[in-house]
C-alpha cells in the first residue's frame, strides 16, 4: 500500500504525485478519525485551489496546522478535567473537620474523592460541606485549573506555534502566487491591465 | 540482588566485547538514536524523494540557483513530514501505554462492579481522557521537537522567498 492509497479518490486525482508521497505523513492520532482529516483537507483545498506542487504542499501545511489546533483546543478542557480528582482531594484535605476524620486527613480526603464519582449521596454531602466554607463545584474546577497550569502553558506554546506556522503558510502561499504571476508576466503569458487613461479605452502594457 | 550474583554479572560483562557481526554493529550504532532529526544528514536515505520534489518545484526552469533553493524547500518539506511522524509516534506510543494501564471501555465486562461504575461515571479516564493524559506525559518531548520544526520552517521560508522572485 502506498501513501497515495490513503488519499480519498476525490482528492487523489488532483494531488500531484510528489505531494501525495509527502501526504503519507498525516498528523492523525490513532484515537482520531482519518476521514475527518480528509474532509477538512478537502474543505480547505476547494477554496484555495492549489495549482502546483508547492501550493499543494502549503495547503497540506495549513490543513495539518488546523488539525493540530483543533486537537489542542479539545485537549485543553480535558486536561483540567484530568486534575479534577486531585483538586477535590486538595480541597477536602484542607476543610475536613478534625472530629470527623476516621483514618487520616489524607486517606479520608482520598476516599471521599473516590466516592464523589460513585455515590451521589457522598457527592451531595461534599457539596454541602464545601458550601459551609463558602466554596462550590466551581472551586474544584478552579483548583483543577491551577494544578494544570504548567501543562496548559506547554499546550498553549504548542498551539501558538501551530498558529504561527499556519499564518506563515498562508503568507507563503500568497507570496508564491504573486511571484508566479510576476514570472508569467515577465514571460508575456499574462497581460498587465493598466487603468484606462481615457475612460472606456483600456491600455494593455507589454511586460518589461 | 546477592553480591555473588552481582560479581558473576560483572565478570561476564567484562568478557563481553560488544557486537561482532556487521549487522550487530550497525544495529548498536543506532542505540542512542531517538528521532534522527538532529544528525548531520538526517535525510540521507531520502535524497531521491527530495530530488524528485525539487525537480517538480522548479519544473522546466534549469537555473542552478533556483534548483539549489528548490532542493532546500524539498528537504525541509520532507524534514517537516518526519517531525510530524515523530510527534504522532510519540503520542501514539503513550496512548498505547495508557490503554494497557487503564482498562478500555469494552473490557468492562471483566471488571468488578465498583471499577465498572467508576468508569461509567468518568472517574477512570479510559477512552475520553486517554488522549489528554498521553499528550501531557509527552509534552516536554513534543516541545523539544518544536525546535527542529521552527528551524526547518525558517529554512524553507528563506528558500521559498528566493524561489518566489
Amino acid at each position: 500500500m502506498t501513501a497515495r492509497d490513503n488519499i480519498p479518490p476525490a482528492i487523489a486525482s488532483r494531488v500531484p504525485f510528489e505531494v501525495s508521497e509527502l501526504i503519507g505523513s498525516l498528523p492523525v492520532l490513532e484515537s482520531e478519525e482519518q476521514s475527518l482529516y480528509w474532509q477538512m483537507f478537502q474543505n480547505l483545498a476547494v477554496p484555495l485551489e492549489p495549482e502546483d506542487v508547492h501550493e499543494w504542499m502549503l495547503v497540506k501545511t495549513i490543513a495539518d496546522c488546523d488539525w493540530q489546533a483543533i486537537r489542542y483546543e479539545r485537549i485543553k478542557s480535558r486536561i483540567i478535567d484530568l486534575r479534577f480528582k486531585e483538586a477535590l482531594v486538595n480541597i477536602l484535605r484542607s476543610i475536613l473537620e478534625e472530629e470527623t476524620i476516621k483514618h487520616s486527613r489524607e486517606q479520608d480526603a482520598q476516599e471521599l474523592a473516590e466516592d464523589w464519582f460513585t455515590d451521589p449521596n457522598t457527592k451531595r454531602a461534599i457539596l454541602r460541606h464545601l458550601f459551609d466554607y463558602g466554596l462550590s463545584g466551581g472551586s474544584i474546577v478552579a483548583e483543577a485549573t491551577r494544578l494544570s497550569m504548567p501543562d496548559l502553558a506547554g499546550l498553549e506554546r504548542m498551539a501558538e506555534s501551530v498558529e504561527r506556522r499556519r499564518c506563515i503558510a498562508h503568507r507563503e502561499l500568497e507570496m508564491w502566487r504573486e511571484g508566479k504571476r510576476l514570472r508569467r508576466l515577465a514571460k508575456g503569458d499574462v497581460a498587465l491591465k493598466a487603468l484606462p487613461l481615457i475612460p472606456g479605452k483600456e491600455t494593455e502594457l507589454s511586460p518589461r | 540482588m546477592p553480591k555473588s550474583k552481582i560479581d558473576v554479572n560483572r565478570r561476564n560483562a567484562r568478557r563481553s566485547t560488544g557486537p561482532r557481526s556487521a549487522r550487530g554493529k550497525a544495529r548498536s550504532a543506532q542505540n542512542a538514536r531517538r528521532h534522527g532529526l538532529a544528525g548531520a544528514n538526517p535525510l540521507g536515505a531520502l535524497s531521491k524523494e527530495v530530488e524528485a520534489l525539487a525537480r517538480a518545484l522548479v519544473g522546466d526552469d534549469l537555473d542552478p540557483e533556483r534548483l539549489v533553493n528548490a532542493r532546500t524547500v524539498a528537504q525541509m518539506e520532507v524534514m517537516l513530514g518526519r517531525i510530524c511522524d515523530a510527534r504522532i509516534a510519540l503520542i501514539n506510543r503513550q496512548l498505547k501505554k495508557q490503554i494497557g494501564r487503564i482498562r478500555p471501555a469494552e473490557d468492562r465486562s471483566e471488571c468488578d462492579e465498583a471499577t465498572a461504575a467508576k468508569q461509567e461515571q468518568g472517574a477512570l479516564h479510559a477512552d475520553d481522557f486517554g488522549e489528554a493524559e498521553a499528550l501531557v506525559r509527552v509534552l516536554p518531548e513534543l516541545l523539544r521537537l518544536e525546535r527542529y520544526e521552527a528551524r526547518a520552517l525558517a529554512r524553507r521560508s528563506r528558500a521559498l522567498l528566493f524561489l518566489s522572485r
